[in-house]
């Protein structure tokens, strides 16, 4: 048993332990390995602000959400110890909660919901209804032992003596029914499990010890006055207990938890099956766990690769920023792969990086897509070992012809999800025109429907009721701005993506390619810095044939160069945030256009 | 009686409940959930605040925030050797690197090609080490100067950290003088935050100018941690942190906190400050245990002003955890929730999340974009903000 990755490794023993963060730490450090997350399905955790150590936290196979929260802290002779609230919150559709009670339901049924299991520590009145066992956690005091007990009854049962009824005299709890029965041991047994894997792995050893002891507890039950009343039918009350440590020292500690002998791992057949097969008895070897073919699916060190397509002007670049740094602050390394029409990376810059392989700031690698896109992957996959590999492909590509090269891309990359930006202001009028905006919507998994608060709630609804028409499979998310947070769509768990799209879709014909639709891009510089007012007078007179305008260019008068987008008539500038080294540029795409406005404006800039 | 099934969802019901009923009208039904016997157990969440004194203000001078330039290549550098589980000193980097490249560093090699300059000729050990070295420029440092005035107008002066780049971080000293100030001794202690690299491993540029300077580190400290604060020429004896809160003056505590890190690193330490007649500050290198962790710790242990968290500067990492229910400005409501009046943010905050906290009005003093820090969101390299 090593404590050296939850308490501080040179810390002299004996030293005051604050016994639930160890428990907390313990998952943390479970938390590095994302092998260690996908084998037991951990979800997430929040920890909760203010007060008492508490934190809420989901696993796969439950919808609901669990709380932890530090009840008491203790030090006697034999260790140190804390007793630790552990309180279910179902999910507001989870039909566990007609078994729960009316307290329970009323809770769950309020708009605030979430936002108070997410700080359920602040009001534990509140909270009282969904508790439904605690967790003790037992530090021999030399440190040479530790267990974890999972205490529950087996159904948590309540008797409503004299019941409930509508306010028209219908039996909403039957007198002498219970105002709650639920199975609070099963729910507690998930929990506790992974609670166990996370001890294993943190401490690098597996349990020494096992025992589960049964004592009888009596159902309670209330009258109308409020009076406690007993049945004599009883309850169980089960404690599942886990040792680590020496042989000799974890002994000790069971016994002096338990009136009876606790089990050896050797001891098998005498424990419950769920405890029997868990996992916590393998994942303090992560390596060797890695070897067995059955948890291969853990394993998979593979970049993600998700394909972002979208028409130009949708939001993809700003999308992209996010995605950066959401894998930036957790240490990790997004490649963008473009391919962008027009002589211009003009993402690439707006990236702050382009041409071919291209390393920037906040965590990002850039490269055009130049010949082999496999060698591509695989140069980057050397070079910067990327979590995420981002194929955007240009606003006029049919993300049908990249299906079918991606499929020889599987053994280097997981193909996550082709996920489309839209733009909802000129979707409908693009969706008209456009068999390639009709495939970006019918090839995604995901949908962004972007710049929802340009349009009214009917147009978007309308849309919204389109897209669906053409994808009725893909997730579709109404973002501002772009803005969402990329864990809400991208799951680490290869499990979680019942539909891994990219796989299942049937590839249709390609009917167009990027000049049959007849869009062209042209480029246009400036030597000098452009009035403003020249700029959107421009822009202005532009006719609706450009479809698409980006560029970098010096104002004068502004110490930094503007960002220039234009999106059918709409235009919109914003600061680069420091000077452009480059050339000013704009690149204009569209059908048939008639440019002569930019190209006076060149002429005169030169 | 498990078995009673009715026809009236319980859902149904307390949905038209809530209109027409109040939990007392549930608690006059004998309601076991609306019984005060229920929650008769249940803990009291109590404060145990420490008061810890006031001072009138403190200024911090940011020395260095950029504690590399080229973020691919430092992630590009741990990925390569393994990851981010992987022992910091084994990394290759300089001044540690042992030339056998990526994972194959070792802390004693490393320092055996330097440990006879350090730490008088830091610009010849640095240039040893870049030959040595991965990405020899891509260390920069994180550091900054406390100025701590006292009630009675007393100044009194403590660095956060020592950057990585001796050539850097010297080079950074000069231009905020804090070489000088180390001469004089007017700098009372150095605390480091935590073991990483970027924090630490620049002790020597310390040491070079006050050898002697009261030093604080976590108990968390690996051996090799504490093998280099000797070879960097230290000629006393490090405090080691091992409690939860620690006064270093009036107004002005140390809290531990006791966190795994990345790269093998153990524990942060960070600072607080009660302000008087504003509240609390709070001053982090990066905050690895969460600005949700440091705020609640402090509000759950220490006694400040106006009970008000007034001001908080240093590296802002959000959470060592994934969320269960992640949001698109989460740091933003995260941080919007303490009411901070104040707020200098860099190092690991994330220019957009920067940028977010300013478009969402919070009180972000912005910085002047010098010395290679990236963006005027961030109090950047060689500005000040001054709290109270």
């Amino acid at each position: 048993m090593n404590l050296s990755s939850i308490l501080p490794p040179l810390r002299p023993k004996g030293q005051p332990v604050d016994t639930p963060v160890l428990l907390l730490n313990s998952l943390l450090a479970a938390c590095r390995h994302n092998e260690f997350k996908r084998l037991v399905g951990w979800k997430g955790m929040a920890v909760c602000p203010r007060g008492t150590v508490a934190w809420t936290m989901k696993l796969r196979g439950r919808p609901g959400v669990y709380g932890l929260l530090a009840e008491a802290t203790g030090l006697d002779e034999f260790s140190r110890n804390a007793k630790i609230g552990l309180y279910y919150f179902p999910a507001e559709d989870e039909p566990l909660l007609e078994h729960m009670s009316l307290a329970a339901n009323l809770a769950a049924t309020q708009p605030d919901y979430i936002a108070r299991v997410r700080t359920f520590s602040t009001s534990l009145e509140w909270a009282a209804p969904f508790r439904i066992g605690a967790v003790r956690v037992h530090l021999l005091r030399n440190e040479t032992a530790l267990a974890i007990q999972a205490q529950a009854l087996d159904r948590k049962i309540c008797i409503a003596k004299d019941g409930v009824t509508t306010e028209s005299g219908e039996w909403v709890i039957a007198p002498g029914a219970p105002e709650e029965d639920f199975p609070a041991h099963d729910i507690t047994t998930d929990v506790f499990l992974v609670i166990g894997a996370a001890v294993s792995n943190s401490l690098a050893s597996s349990p020494a010890r096992y025992a589960r002891e049964e004592q009888p507890s009596m159902i309670p039950g209330y009258t109308r006055n409020g009076e406690r009343i007993h049945f004599d039918k009883t309850n169980t009350v089960i404690t599942d207990t886990l040792v680590w440590g020496e042989d000799d020292s974890a002994r000790r500690l069971a016994s002096h938890l338990l009136k009876k002998d606790a089990l050896t791992p050797d001891q098998v057949g005498a424990m419950p099956q769920a405890i029997a097969s868990a996992l916590l008895w393998k994942t303090h070897d992560l390596t060797t766990l890695g070897s067995d073919a059955e948890y291969a699916y853990a394993f998979d060190t593979r970049p993600r690769l998700i394909v972002l397509s979208g028409f130009l002007g949708a939001g993809k670049t700003t999308f992209l920023n996010q995605l950066l740094e959401y894998h930036a602050s957790r240490d990790e390394i997004v490649a963008i792969i473009q391919n962008e029409v027009g002589q211009t990376g003009v993402d690439g810059k707006l990236l702050e990086g382009d041409d071919s392989i291209v390393e920037i700031d906040e965590g990002c690698v850039c490269c055009t897509l130049a010949g082999n896109l496999s060698k591509g992957i695989e140069q980057l996959k050397t070079r910067f070992n990327p979590r995420v590999i981002v194929l955007e492909s240009t606003g006029l590509a049919n993300p049908f012809n990249i299906l079918k090269e991606l499929d020889t891309l599987r053994s280097l990359a997981r193909l996550d999800s082709v996920t489309t930006l839209v733009d909802a202001v000129n979707a409908q009028q693009l969706l008209d025109t456009s068999d390639i905006a009709m495939n970006q919507v019918k090839a995604a998994d995901i949908i962004l429907l972007n710049k929802c608060d340009l349009v009214t709630d009917q147009e978007r609804a309308s849309l919204f009721h389109r897209l669906r028409t053409l994808n009725s499979r893909a997730h579709i998310a109404e973002t501002e701005y772009a803005a969402i947070n990329p864990a809400t769509l991208y799951d680490s768990d290869p499990l979680e993506h019942d539909a891994p799209g990219l796989q299942s879709i049937s590839t249709p014909c390609p009917r167009h390619i990027h000049a049959m639709e007849e869009f062209t891009s042209r480029r246009f510089t400036f030597d000098a810095p452009l009035n403003r007012e020249a700029l959107i007078q421009t822009l202005d007179l532009l006719p609706s044939e450009v479809f698409r305008l980006k560029g970098i260019v010096s104002l004068i008068g502004h110490d930094h160069a503007q960002v220039v987008q234009y999106v059918a008539g709409r235009h919109e500038l914003s600061s680069l945030g420091k000077k452009f080294e480059d050339q000013s540029f704009l690149v204009a795409i569209g059908k048939n256009m008639n440019l002569s406005p930019l190209a006076a404006l060149q002429e005169t800039h030169t | 009686m498990s078995t009673n099934r009715n026809n009236i969802s319980r859902r149904d019901f307390v949905k038209g409940a809530a209109t027409g009923l109040v939990a007392g009208t549930f608690a006059s039904m004998g309601m076991y959930s609306y019984s005060p016997w229920a929650y008769s157990q249940l803990p009291k969440t109590q404060r145990n605040q420490q008061d810890f004194g006031t001072c009138r203000s403190v200024r911090v001078t940011n020395i260095s925030e950029t504690s590399w330039f080229n973020n691919a290549h430092l992630i590009g550098d741990i990925h390569e050797a393994g990851g981010l589980l992987v022992n910091q000193y084994t990394l290759n980097w300089a001044p540690l690197a042992n030339g056998k490249g990526s994972g194959k560093g070792s802390y004693e090699e490393g320092i055996s090609t330097i440990k006879d300059l350090l730490p008088h000729d830091l610009e010849k050990a640095w240039e040893i080490q870049k030959k040595l070295s991965l990405h020899p420029e891509n260390p920069g440092g994180y550091s900054c100067l406390l100025e701590v005035e006292a009630l009675d107008g007393t100044v009194r002066k403590f660095l956060l950290d020592t950057g990585w780049s001796y050539e850097w971080m010297d080079s950074c000293f000069k231009r905020e003088g804090i070489d000088q100030m180390l001469r004089d001794q007017e700098i009372e202690a150095l605390f480091i935050s935590h073991e990483h690299w970027d924090h630490f491993w620049g002790l020597p540029v310390t040491m070079k100018y006050d050898n002697r300077i009261p030093l604080y580190v976590h108990d968390g400290f690996y051996k090799e941690g504490l093998q280099y604060i000797k070879d960097s020429g230290y000629k006393g004896e490090p405090v080691i942190v091992n409690k939860p809160v620690t006064q270093i003056a009036p107004g002005m505590a140390l809290l531990k906190f006791d966190v795994p890190i990345i790269n093998r690193v153990f524990g942060e330490t960070s600072l607080a400050f009660n302000i008087k007649d504003k509240g609390l500050v709070l001053v982090s290198g990066c905050n690895h245990q969460g600005i949700l962790q440091f705020a609640d710790f402090a509000f759950t242990n220490l006694k400040y002003d106006n009970d008000k968290f007034y001001g908080i500067y240093g590296g802002l990492h959000i959470s060592p955890f994934e969320d269960w229910d992640p949001k698109y400005d989460d740091l933003v409501i995260a941080l919007g929730q303490w009411g901070f009046e104040l707020i200098g943010c860099n190092h690991c905050t994330g220019h957009l999340t920067a940028k977010k906290f300013v478009e969402a009005g919070y009180p972000v003093v912005r910085g002047t974009a010098r010395f290679r820090s990236a963006s005027e969101d961030y109090l950047g390299n060689g500005d000040k903000i001054t709290f109270g």
